[in-house]
């Protein structure tokens, strides 16, 4: 399936980038997280990261789907 | 009620004024500080996901209404490049008593910084840049 994956933050400067475009087969947002994680060496694991999609907060066993765009979010700390 | 992101230098406005059940207004500056953990900062660069930042601010400040009786609430993030002195945060909030605007304020600003997706890289004065955090080692 085709993806589009925003990074923010501290996962930007890992990856490289804040916008990737690719295919996965993972079913989760989870399983992706974990194949992404892998692929660009993110410190941050799946507890201290959370996923939106739409502008809204989901859980990691969200489905993956054909054009799904998500922003992974690494801990917070503005103000 | 309103939660805005600004690039630009934060410019506070009067509160509630034409309210006039309001009693007491208690206002927060969020100012960057010279030292962090022990080590001399230079500057401060805060990035957001703007759209979720603006929603997750927005559903504080109602949250916050509801639980504190608030009659009004306002906040302003800054982001960008910020130098030692600048405002990064702003929050407003107008109650009829001071005990409920005091409490309201307050936990106005710790949820925002619990909750929106906003980061802040600490310039250090030995030029090192790091994510706060984030993954550091």
């Amino acid at each position: 399936m085709k993806i589009e994956v925003l990074y923010c933050a501290v996962l930007a400067d890992e990856a490289g980038r804040s916008v990737e475009r690719l295919e996965s087969s993972a079913a989760t947002l989870g399983e992706l997280y974990d194949e992404l994680r892998l692929r660009h060496g993110f410190r941050l694991s799946r507890a201290s990261v959370r996923v939106a999609v739409q502008d809204d907060f989901v859980d990691w066993s969200h489905p993956v789907r054909e054009g799904l765009s998500l922003v992974l979010i690494p801990p917070v700390n503005g103000g | 009620m309103d939660f805005r992101i600004t690039k630009d230098p934060i410019q506070t406005e009067p509160v509630a004024r034409a309210l006039h059940a309001v009693g007491a207004v208690v206002c927060f500056e969020g100012r960057v500080r010279s030292l962090n953990e022990g080590r001399a900062v230079d500057a401060l660069e805060y990035s957001c996901y703007e759209a979720l930042a603006v929603k997750e601010g927005t559903r504080i400040l109602e949250e916050a209404r509801e639980r504190f009786g608030l009659l009004e609430c306002q906040a302003i993030h800054r982001i960008g490049q910020l130098q030692l002195g600048d405002m990064a945060v702003w929050v407003a909030v107008a109650s009829g008593h001071r005990g409920e605007a005091f409490e309201g304020c307050r936990w106005i600003i710790d949820e925002l910084k619990r909750r929106v997706p906003i980061w802040k890289k600490e310039h250090y004065a030995d030029g090192e840049k790091t994510w706060l955090g984030g993954a550091q080692p």
